[in-house]
């Protein structure tokens, strides 16, 4: 994958079993993003080929109907004057053919990821007015509206407390399982997932490594990843991985 | 005094400034959301040096307009989405270009400085019937196309990442917009004056923006601020015979000020009606 000359992210060859939980962890800069922008055809690859769910975004991007996409928070500028019941409706109206209106099952079924995600009570509000966590808990509802059969999401943990952290967890896992949803995560803070997910992925403009959490939690790996010595803690039979920075 | 407003070159008049002002104040929204409210005033200077070559070289000054700040407006788009040079940087070398070449092409165009000045600042009561029915077209034009893709517009200027994540053209859609704030500019052109038209496109947006929670209420607030400014500015620059542009702008400045002392933004309240309450209870304590 090339941007402006300059390679961002190479040699990169993996597959993912449907439906399985994956996370990818890598310092800033790492290609995080863009590998999910990769996935959906936003960006091009140079050289080589995905397919995403069987088909390939980049000469099909009808694909992007089937996958949820929860952006970095911080891409979105929280002072423009939308309604939460907006964005989350967005999440069924944009995929739809013009002129876009909501049905009744839309309304429905955008109500329905609202319960989900506990903002029911911020249906009519704006979303300036929210928290992060808050805010992050409607981007996470707009990509479910849509029913995806792939959900992508970049740093769904930033700047949110751990209550909510566990609550997105949690209901993670739960589409995983229950709804045969494959999940690719980006993130910094590992720990709380490690427990949770299928596949973890360390990654730093390549694959450094890609596997069950258990055989890829290595130190020498990890420091190879962040650049920096990484330690992998053992406690109450628990593993943590600690000396990676959140934030950058 | 009042039979002069019934008289038929007013209303018309009026309807002029009340389709371009709405054109513009809806664009506005959206220009003014993304950060890009002075690239319509800088489209505006392209459309005056686009009229005042025109003059020049006998070509309609509506069709000159277009065509030049058409292209820009796409230059404009094409700088934007390589993201090699900054908004900022495209508006000023326009402004500095167009400006530049509208004072040439007046200065040539000596026996028609008259009519070129008419496009600085407008001349909404010199309206002929033929201008009118060009005028209401092409706002009315953007006034359906805007409403025919509000929620697209919507999604874009909220979130252009996601928006294209979702499969919607963001590319389409902003050139869209760019091309919709030319046709606009053109517009205000000859009823406004190139130099107004940035008060036109930014400043209803900005009043709205202080009391609206989405879109639709800023959309609506808006068009109201304009409506109410350009009837109220007509009525007064009539009577008091001054240009019509200006006194609207002033009104429109006013009306700024006003807002900000009201906005429903900083009390974060939910309605103007709340935060009536709001101020009344802090006056009371
Ligand atoms: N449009 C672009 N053109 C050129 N380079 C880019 C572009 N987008 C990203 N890059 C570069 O690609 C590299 C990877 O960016 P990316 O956003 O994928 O990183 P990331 O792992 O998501 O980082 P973060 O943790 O900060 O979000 C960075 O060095 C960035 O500067
Ligand atoms: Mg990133």
């Amino acid at each position: 994958m090339v941007l402006n000359q300059q390679p961002i992210l190479e040699d990169l060859s993996f597959s993912i079993v449907e439906p399985s939980f994956v996370a990818v962890v890598g310092p800033n800069g790492a290609g995080k993003t863009t590998l999910l922008k990769t996935m959906l055809g936003i960006i091009k690859p140079v050289e080589g080929e995905i397919r995403v769910l069987g088909r390939n975004p980049v000469e099909d991007p009808g694909v992007r109907r089937l996958v949820g996409y929860v952006p970095q928070r911080e891409r979105i500028d929280p002072l423009i004057p939308v309604l939460v019941k907006d964005i989350i409706l967005m999440g069924r109206l944009a995929k739809k053919r013009f002129p876009r209106r909501a049905t009744s099952e839309d309304l429905e079924k955008a109500r329905q990821v609202a319960r989900l995600l506990e903002v029911d009570q911020f249906w009519e509000e704006s979303y300036a007015h929210l928290s992060g966590g808050q805010q992050q808990r409607v981007l996470v509802a707009r990509a479910l509206a849509s029913e995806p059969s792939l959900l992508l999401l970049d740093e769904p943990f930033s700047a949110v407390d751990t209550p909510t952290t566990q609550l997105l967890v949690r209901l993670l896992r739960e589409l995983v399982d229950k709804s045969g949803v494959t999940i690719i995560l980006v993130t910094h803070e590992i720990n709380v997932l490690l427990k949770h997910i299928d596949r973890l992925m360390l990654l730093n403009r390549r694959i450094i490594a890609f596997g069950k959490p258990d055989e890829v939690l290595d130190e020498a790996l990890l420091t190879e990843t962040f650049l920096k010595r990484v330690q992998v803690v053992a406690s109450d039979g628990e593993r943590i991985v600690t000396g990676v920075s959140y934030h950058a | 005094m009042l039979e002069v407003l019934t008289q038929p070159f007013m209303i018309k008049a009026l309807i002029a400034v009340i389709l371009s002002g709405s054109a513009s104040a809806l664009i506005g929204v959206y220009m003014v959301l993304r950060g890009l409210s002075s690239i319509g005033a800088a489209i505006a200077h392209v459309a005056l040096a686009g009229a005042a070559i025109s003059l020049l070289t006998g070509l309609d000054p509506v069709v000159g307009a277009l065509i030049l700040s058409l292209v820009f407006a796409l230059l404009s788009g094409y700088g934007e989405e390589k993201g090699e040079v900054k908004a900022d940087m495209t508006i000023g070398v326009l402004f500095g270009f167009s400006t530049a070449v509208a004072a040439l092409a007046i200065s040539l165009s000596s026996p028609y400085a008259a009519s070129a000045w008419r496009f600085l600042i407008g001349d909404v009561l010199g309206v002929t019937d033929n201008e009118l029915l060009v005028l209401a077209v092409m706002s009315l034009a953007v006034i359906g196309v805007i409403t025919l893709f509000k929620m697209e517009f919507k999604y874009i200027t909220f979130d252009p990442e996601g928006s294209s994540a979702m499969g919607l053209n963001v590319r389409f859609y902003r050139y869209l917009l760019l091309v919709l704030t030319a046709v606009s500019m053109v517009v205000n052109l000859r009823v406004v004056g190139s130099i107004l038209s940035v008060a036109f496109i930014a400043i209803p947006a900005v009043v709205a923006y202080q009391f609206s929670h989405s879109f639709e209420e800023m959309g609506k607030i808006s068009f109201l601020t304009i409506l109410i400014s350009s009837i109220l500015g007509f009525l007064v620059s009539v009577m008091l015979n001054l240009p019509t542009s200006a006194v609207v702008g002033v009104i429109l400045s006013v009306g700024y000020l006003i807002s900000i002392k009201l906005s429903v933004k900083r009390r974060k309240c939910k309605s103007i009606i709340q935060c009536f309450r709001v101020v009344r209870e802090h006056h009371i304590k």
